[in-house]
């Protein structure tokens, strides 16, 4: 490992979170200088310390080798978590060394599981940072590590290559150093209209720049205890689902649908087939809660259960009402559409659907091979033909997926699991959609999950957020033999 | 936006040509680490500080609560007994007294000592079984004078019942409090846990510091410092050419290009001296 490249580069990840602690210190100062201000002033010295000080020393950027590319990525997320974890640990409350540490894990990772079970108490300051956290973390902190480093150098395309999802990168013929670019003016413009729409609204500043940052990154931190339900507007609701949607929707689509002002790229077959997918089980949730004994109108199980629906299959996670009340049938709903999530190429976690329709269309050809072995297939992905080596990394990405899913569900019984969320929290974790069923529902937390398998949670969410390859990858040079 | 763009980019040209020179470099990566141990002294004092004043504070109004509610049973027993003194007496003369103001004082000092929890409702329920004690006590100067009640048939009816009662008050309010001291014991030891966590972090931020200075000192100076002296060496025992070099933009790299400077001149030199030699030497032949 070269220690000088690898150490200016997480130096440039940290100075990021600095930068945005500094913010918060500002946000404190706003707010006449909360409790959470003299936390956030040393973990932004401490933080912009440890960031600046390989710039002392290494000047110019070597070349950069694949080990290095994923050791960079690994511990710019892992040192990012750690550091991003003072502000808590430092202020107190709820906060202990565990609880930081999973709260800093599911900003970063945009996952928004939290253990808070009351957000308001808070100083807006940290609440403030946890919103930020997502910022940071929804765009992907190596792709801020991206945005500094030259257009030219060719370490960038490099990082490039293994920070953005493998499928992101086949479409729309965009170059990986203009991709980086692209995902980063989408997310902005993304943040800015869903700030703006919130504000006109009639949410408050500091609400609507939360939940931008929130909704931008796929994330689910609200700045209220009872998430965009406490709002009690269904307009705050549409704009909230639309947004969602958005985000969970490939961003060089959007920005190709944007520049060429035309939706023949919204054509695009794994858009069609999420948005079919999310229509389905949108209706097929909202019936069943109408249907339901809960009571409700007909506008309100749609706009519940289209909402609850985008939000797990966005990774979003913010709650309307409590699901832990809801029948079986819609929960069951949630969970299946937090499997394969967005779309590759946005800020949502999950498998991506881009994947399982790849699955499908694979399934598909080997039954009409058993059926016809003499005759020759192709597979097609609107017009390209995808061969077996474009389908066995996704596929074997998917039985990974689910093996990890076994091996940390097997992980929290062996430790307890003494409220019976295993596998749905562990599902949630990996797929980074934060809520799932039950206590850890859309108004729940994880509070009352022990230490340990709150550890486990988080491991899968950094695992789901960096897609497992980087970090097997980083595991197997460390132990490989020379 | 131009302006901030323009602004940027003289800043990153700025930034491009900048150089540290070597004392700069050792004077910030020093201050840096520094600066962690200062502020990791200073966090420990400032929560040393907190936890001892919490502590003393705690301490304090632990013993001062368990003082309250000794003597609110106390006054309780007094009085009872001199009620079953006077009972036993027969007597109006000497009729007993309670000091209902301390005794309200006390619970008020007991709800005000404890912000949240089963305390403040254990009290409220001290107080209504007091209230009830009490109103019915004041009943004693009436039966006393009254021919036709049983004086200790009233006793043992009325008034020890209440008694009772709010003796089981106080008892369970003693319990909550108990309890409620354990709880900030439990407290006590997650603050003292949380405390030690800033000034540990900036310990090991300090240590990760001081480990990656070491690295960019034997990196950036001493490997190189090792390297030019093999290469110097092996340049005056066996006349190789000294070709060594290293990313640097500091003194010792401009040290570097002008050892390889010097050392060209030299082979030059000797080149030249030799040349001259041979053509001396032929001259002298011819």
């Amino acid at each position: 490992m070269n220690l000088k490249v690898v150490s200016r580069n997480v130096g440039i990840a940290l100075l990021v979170s600095a930068l945005f602690m500094l913010l918060s210190v500002g946000v404190s100062f706003l707010d006449g200088r909360d409790s959470a201000m003299t936390p956030l002033l040393i973990s932004f010295a401490i933080t912009f310390i440890v960031g600046i000080f390989p710039f002392i020393f290494v000047r110019k950027i070597p070349r950069i080798s694949l080990k290095d590319g994923y050791m960079i990525i690994a511990l710019s997320w892992l040192l990012s978590f750690i550091f991003g974890a003072l502000p808590y640990a430092l202020w107190g409350g709820p906060f202990n060394i565990m609880n930081a540490w999973f709260e800093s894990v599911s900003g970063f990772t945009a996952t928004g599981a939290t253990i808070l079970e009351d957000i308001e108490s808070l100083p807006r300051s940290l609440v403030f940072w946890r919103a930020s956290t997502h910022f940071i973390g929804g765009l992907g902190v190596v792709v801020f590590l991206l945005l500094i480093i030259p257009t030219s150098s060719p370490m960038r395309l490099r990082l490039a290559n293994m920070e953005l999802s493998s499928l992101s990168r086949d479409d729309y013929k965009s170059r990986a150093n203009r991709t980086v670019y692209i995902f980063a003016y989408v997310y902005l413009v993304m943040v800015a209209l869903s700030f703006l729409s919130y504000l006109a609204a009639g949410m408050n500043w500091f609400d609507a720049i939360c939940h931008s940052f929130s909704v931008s990154a796929s994330g689910g931190f609200s700045s209220r205890n009872l998430s965009i339900a406490s709002f009690n507007s269904p307009v705050i609701a549409i704009i909230t689902i639309v947004f969602m949607l958005l985000t969970s929707i490939h961003f060089g689509l959007l920005f190709v649908t944007f520049a060429t002002r035309s939706v023949k790229p919204l054509r695009n077959p794994i858009l069609r087939f999420y948005l079919v997918s999310i229509v389905v089980i949108s209706v097929v949730t909202s019936l069943s809660l109408k249907f339901s004994n809960m009571d409700l109108s007909w506008g309100k199980a749609f706009l519940d259960g289209t909402f609850h629906v985008v939000s797990y299959a966005s990774t979003t996670g913010f709650g309307l009402s409590d699901n832990s009340v809801w029948p079986v049938l819609p929960c069951f709903m949630l969970v299946f559409v937090s499997l394969f999530c967005g779309c590759a190429g946005s800020t949502t976690g999950g498998l991506k659907v881009d994947r399982a329709v790849v699955l499908f269309k694979a399934i598909r050809m080997q039954i009409q091979k058993t059926l016809n072995p003499s005759t020759i297939y192709e597979m097609r992905l609107g017009k390209r033909i995808l061969h077996d080596e474009d389908i066995y990394p996704h596929v074997l990405y998917i039985a990974m997926f689910f093996m990890l899913v076994g091996i940390s569900a097997i992980l929290c019984m062996l430790f307890g699991d003494p409220n019976g969320h295993a596998l749905t929290g562990s599902l949630a974790s990996l797929a980074n959609v934060g809520p799932s069923i039950g206590t850890i529902g859309s108004m729940g937390n994880y509070n009352a999950e022990p230490g340990v398998i709150k550890f486990i949670f988080t491991a899968d969410m950094f695992l789901g957020r960096v897609e497992i390859y980087p970090v097997l990858a980083v595991f197997s040079s460390i132990f490989r033999r020379k | 936006m131009i302006i901030f763009a323009f602004m940027f980019a003289r800043l990153r040209n700025w930034w491009r040509e900048f150089r540290l020179s070597l004392r700069i470099k050792i004077t910030l990566s020093m201050s840096a680490i520094a600066i962690v141990l200062l502020m990791s002294s200073i966090i420990s004092i400032l929560e040393y500080k907190r936890m001892s004043n919490y502590v003393s504070d705690m301490i304090a109004d632990d013993i001062r609560n368990i003082h309250v509610a000794q003597r609110l049973v106390d006054a309780v027993d007094t009085y009872n007994l001199q009620v079953l003194a006077v009972i036993g007496d027969d007597k109006l003369s000497s009729l007993p007294d309670f000091d209902r103001t301390g005794f309200l004082s006390y619970c008020d000092s007991l709800r005000a000592g404890f912000g949240e929890g089963n305390v403040i409702p254990m009290a409220d329920s001290v107080l209504y079984a007091y209230s009830a004690y009490m109103l019915a006590s004041m009943e004693l100067e009436d039966v006393l004078q009254s021919n036709f009640i049983d004086t200790r048939d009233w006793y043992f009816t009325r008034l020890q019942p209440l008694f009772g009662r709010l003796r089981a008050y106080l008892d369970r309010l003693s319990g909550e409090m108990y309890a409620e001291l354990q709880q900030n014991s439990e407290n006590f030891d997650s603050g003292f846990y949380r405390s030690i966590i800033p000034g540990t972090v900036a310990v090991a931020v300090g240590i990760l510091l001081v480990f990656l200075l070491m690295f960019f000192i034997l990196a950036y100076y001493v490997n190189p410092i090792y390297k030019m002296h093999r290469s110097l060496g092996d340049f005056l025992k066996y006349r190789h050419r000294y070709t060594y070099t290293f990313d640097s933009s500091d003194q010792l790299g401009d040290l570097n290009a002008d050892v390889m400077e010097l050392t060209e001149e030299n082979r030059a030199l000797r080149r030249r001296n030799s040349a001259l030699r041979d053509s001396n030497k032929t001259e002298d032949e011819s």
